[in-house]
Formats: C-alpha cells, sequence, structure tokens
C-alpha cells in the first residue's frame, strides 16, 4: 500500500514554504512582501541547491563525504524529440540543469540507460570533448563508449554513441540533483516531498528565516559621501557567512 | 434565562452614558444615526483584529463561510480574462452583501501535456498516459486534494468528466468520483480511435491579495499554486488572468446588518449580537456622541470604556 500523502505534508514544498512564513507571524498572510509565497519558493530553491553543495565538499570546518543522500536526487527519463535534432553527431535531450558539486563535479549522479544497468561517460564541458577529440588515445577510447555533455545554454543534454553513426541512442534516463526540482515532469509540487534528506529540512528553513529576519535590521546608508557607513555591508557579508554556516551544520 | 435586549434598552443606556436626561440632547433619530455609524466602525474593528473565536463569535451571523460564486470570464483582447466578481448588486455577477472578505479560493482547470492512449471498459476504468507524469494518488487528507478532468474520449464516453485518481504505476491510474475513493467510475464501451482525449488538473487554492506595488515583479506573479485576487473597479478580481476563473469559494462579512432601532421595544437584538457586543457597541456611540458635542470629558471616559471591555 502506497505511503500516505498526509503523514508527509509537512515536507512539500509548500509546507516548508509555510513553515518560514509562519515563524515571522504564525499566520500564512503578511504584508510583509518578503513573505510572498513565490519570492520564498525561490528562496527555498536556491537555498536547497546551496545546502547540497555545503553537504558535498564540506564546509566551514566541516569534512567534505561526497556523498548524497538518495533523497536529493530526482529522476528524469530522456524523450526523444526529432524537432530538437539540429546536430550531426549528437542526439539532443530535453534535460533540467543540474546544480554544481565542486570543481570535477556537478549534479548528475547517473546518465545511462532506462534499466539504470549502464552509465554513459559524463563530459564536463565542451572544451573537455575538444580536448579529448584531438587526443589520439583518448578518441580511441571515446569511440568505444557513449558520451553524455550537457548544453546548459539551451538546457539540452547530448548523447553520442558511435554505432553506427554517433545517434543511435534514441532514450536514457538521468538521476540528478537538479538546480530546480520543478522542472521534473515527474515532481508533484502538492504532494511530493521536497527533495532533500529529512534532517536537512529543518536547517534550511532555518537559515532562510535567519537570513530574511537578519535583513530586516539593515539600514541604508542615506548618506551621499560615497561610503556605506552603516551596518548595511556588514550585514550582507554577516547574511552570507550565517547562510553558510547554517547550511554546514546539517552534515553535522 | 436568557438576557433579552432590545433598540429601547440600549437608547435607555446610551442616555444614561451621556448624561442626556439633563441635556435632552439625545433623540431617538439622532441616536438610530449614532447607532449606524457605530455598527459599521465596530465591524471594521473587528474585521482588522479577526483573532481568536471571540471575534468570530461576535460577527457570526454575518460572516459567511463557503459561498460560491462564477465569476465572469470574458477573453479581453489581450488574451487574459476578466475573472470579474462584482461586489455591488448592480452588475453581475455579484456577492450581493459584501462587505468584507475573509477567503477567497478561485478554482481553475489546467491542461496538462499529456497524452491519454487508452481508457479500459473496465471497473474502474484505467486511463494510460505515455509520458512522465506527477499524477498522484487523491489523499482526501491532505490540504489540496488531487483532482482531474478528462474530455474528448469517444467510445468509452463515461472517462469523460471529473474524477479522482488511484496511482497504478508510472504511466496508469483508476478513476473514481469520490475523493475516498470508494465509487469506482465504470466503463461503458471501447476507447475510440478517432478519441482526442485532454487531461487537465484541477486547482482550487487559497488566494492571496495581489497588491499593486506587486504587479510587474517576476517573484509575485500569481500561479495555479498560488492564485491571487485584487479588488478593482468595485470588484474581485482572480489572478492568474491567463486562464478563466471557473468558481470561487468565498468567506465574507455580510452588510445584512441588523440595523439598532432604539425606537423598537420588541426585537432581541442578542439574535443577531452578543450583550457583550451590544455593550461595546453602545460605548462606540457615546464616544461618536462625545464627539458630535465636543464633550472632552466624555470622550476620554469613553475612550477609557472601550480599552478596558474590548
Amino acid at each position: 500500500m502506497a505511503l500516505q500523502q498526509i503523514n508527509n505534508e509537512g515536507r512539500t514544498l509548500p509546507a516548508i514554504i509555510e513553515s518560514i512564513m509562519r515563524q515571522a507571524n504564525a499566520g500564512i498572510a503578511s504584508i510583509d512582501n518578503r513573505f510572498n509565497p513565490l519570492y520564498l519558493q525561490s528562496i527555498v530553491i536556491f537555498g536547497r541547491a546551496e545546502l547540497c553543495k555545503s553537504i558535498y565538499t564540506g564546509n566551514r570546518g566541516m569534512a567534505s563525504n561526497h556523498y548524497i543522500h538518495e533523497a536529493w536526487k530526482q529522476e528524469y527519463v530522456l524523450e526523444y524529440d526529432p524537432l530538437l535534432q539540429n546536430d550531426e553527431c549528437w542526439n539532443l535531450f530535453s534535460c533540467p540543469d543540474p546544480i554544481s558539486l565542486d570543481d570535477v563535479s556537478n549534479g548528475f549522479r547517473y546518465i545511462g540507460n532506462r534499466k539504470g544497468n549502464n552509465n554513459y561517460i559524463i563530459l564536463h564541458s565542451t572544451e573537455q570533448y575538444a580536448d579529448y577529440l584531438n587526443d589520439a588515445n583518448m578518441s580511441a577510447i571515446m569511440d568505444t563508449k557513449i558520451l553524455s555533455l550537457y548544453d546548459a545554454a539551451n538546457r539540452v543534454l547530448k548523447l553520442r554513441d558511435c554505432s553506427p553513426d554517433f545517434k543511435a541512442i534514441k532514450n536514457g534516463k538521468v538521476r540528478a540533483v537538479f538546480a530546480n526540482p520543478l522542472d521534473v515532469p515527474s515532481y508533484n509540487y502538492d504532494t511530493d516531498i521536497f527533495p532533500m534528506d529529512g534532517n536537512s529540512i529543518n536547517t534550511l528553513i532555518n537559515a532562510i528565516w535567519t537570513t530574511i529576519r537578519f535583513a530586516a535590521y539593515g539600514k541604508p546608508d542615506m548618506v551621499a559621501d560615497g561610503s556605506d557607513e552603516t551596518q548595511q555591508a556588514q550585514l550582507t557579508r554577516a547574511i552570507t557567512n550565517m547562510f553558510l554556516k547554517q547550511s554546514a551544520n546539517a552534515g553535522i | 434565562m436568557a438576557v433579552v435586549i432590545t433598540g429601547a434598552n440600549l437608547l435607555t443606556i446610551l442616555t444614561q452614558k451621556v448624561n442626556a436626561p439633563l441635556s435632552g440632547n439625545l433623540t431617538v433619530s439622532k441616536a438610530n444615526a449614532i447607532y449606524q455609524e457605530a455598527l459599521f466602525d465596530v465591524f471594521d474593528r473587528r474585521y482588522e483584529e479577526l483573532q481568536g473565536t471571540k471575534y468570530y463569535d461576535e460577527l457570526k451571523v454575518y460572516i459567511k463561510t463557503w459561498q460560491t460564486f462564477t465569476p465572469s470570464a470574458v477573453l479581453n483582447n489581450d488574451g487574459t480574462y476578466s475573472n470579474m466578481l462584482y461586489l455591488t448588486p448592480n452588475t453581475n455577477p455579484n456577492i450581493p452583501d459584501y462587505l468584507h472578505l475573509l477567503a477567497a479560493r478561485p478554482q481553475f482547470t489546467m491542461e496538462l501535456p499529456l497524452t491519454i492512449t487508452n481508457a479500459t471498459n473496465g471497473n474502474p476504468i484505467v486511463i494510460t498516459i505515455k509520458e512522465q507524469n506527477a499524477i498522484r494518488t487523491s489523499d482526501y487528507q491532505v490540504t489540496y486534494t488531487e483532482q482531474y478532468a478528462i474530455s474528448g474520449i469517444t467510445g468509452n464516453t463515461n472517462a469523460n468528466g471529473t474524477f479522482y485518481v488511484k496511482k497504478i504505476n508510472t504511466q496508469q491510474f483508476q478513476l473514481y468520483s469520490d475523493q475516498y475513493l470508494q465509487t469506482p467510475v465504470v466503463g461503458n464501451g471501447i476507447f475510440g480511435i478517432n478519441s482526442r482525449p485532454v487531461l487537465s488538473k484541477i486547482y482550487s487554492r487559497l488566494a492571496t491579495d495581489y497588491i499593486s506595488i506587486e504587479k510587474g515583479a517576476k517573484l509575485a506573479y500569481p500561479s495555479l499554486e498560488y492564485p491571487s485576487y485584487s479588488i478593482t473597479s468595485n470588484a474581485l478580481k482572480f489572478y492568474p488572468n491567463f486562464l478563466p476563473c471557473q468558481s470561487v469559494i468565498i468567506d465574507y462579512v455580510s452588510n445584512s446588518l441588523q440595523i439598532i432601532d432604539t425606537n423598537d421595544n420588541t426585537i432581541d437584538l442578542t439574535a443577531f449580537y452578543t450583550p457583550k457586543f451590544l455593550y461595546y457597541l453602545t460605548d462606540a456611540a457615546a464616544l461618536i456622541y462625545s464627539q458630535q458635542v465636543r464633550d472632552g470629558q466624555l470622550e476620554s471616559n469613553e475612550n477609557f470604556m472601550l480599552k478596558a471591555n474590548p
């Protein structure tokens, strides 16, 4: 039997947004437009990405673990669209953009066939691909593998299979930490648990609430003397540090 | 024994409060006018401070909940829909007795970019979808239970309509007519090959105020998940307006108030207001009187009374 949605309604994105709003005034309506739900939604989505990166790489004294809990990942099925194909060597599939994790990794954890038992090589950049093409050894290796390369500008995932014409792959599956979970068509906004591990949700809520609350104390410098002599600059730095610190605590 | 308070009783109290027996300044018509002003004034204050059961109790006769209206949904030249519900009785559609808004839940139906490939002639009907999708089993306990609409199916025409669903797998779900998933929808034919099915999701969410300064902001544009209303041209207008608003469920305060007639000694006003509210109203009326006659001592006294007995 499927799990009851009611049991986890508090872990959905709308509930996370409401949790932040309720910290301000114990209600769901506020005249303060920092508590506009759509604004909070964007902050939650950005904050999730930052938190995931903090957990992966380590931050503020926290050791890096290079592990991402399954709950962060979403699955996206690559569907072949003939109208999208305008490349001689690659088959193109629309695909949401992943987050970045460190200097060599992005949010793509698996790109491969639909069964999930054959992963393709994930190239990190077009530049890397060009370098490999010019290297005889790498070029030879590449011709024996299926390659994947993400085109962020067009938000398409490119797949290349050398046999028989570089364009043999017509489907696939991606498991990734996407920058915006709402981009995944199988994500239900109302009922699905927001894709992050259970012990990080409260950290995210507190980090965002603290950030918003702290900013409320800022006073603009109204003196046109070319320098910021109020607390605004310090506040901005403090907010950034606070967010990172709160985020880092998630992994402890 | 239940307390009975008539308009005439209130006039007696008010007369004593403002020391009118000596001045003889307070007539019935003047008292009625003062009470009417005080009544709307206190109603507004109660509306502003709607916190806790007490204030709801005081307005209970006039709070209307879960009232369904159908806004106008005229397609404008710019491709948006009017989605207007008027607040005066002269223009249709309207809320005839509107005083103040408490909550609004507009309903929209959004077509999903999904392809229905089959609707079985079974009990219940099983719908098959080609693409990856976010359809989930309808759970009646959650705030917004999943509800879908299907149209354009020939042959198995019972698959057309509004349904609750039970998900079977990533591409199939069953149709039910009730949110408890107890009454399956039974097929009545073979899925027609000339069907042009359209699957839509029904959204009925609590709307928030779409204030003017937010219009045009990227992070405030109303969505189906977060719809909005604005009060404009003496009407409630519902957003997002790229879709027609099919209906709206509204909680509001009615303006059909029982007016206080201080010449009447038969109508028991406690049928419409709590006794405490009527006494508070009399203090509010005395305050208005004090301002009219420039009686600073009385004004000070009544201000104190209103604060001491909110």
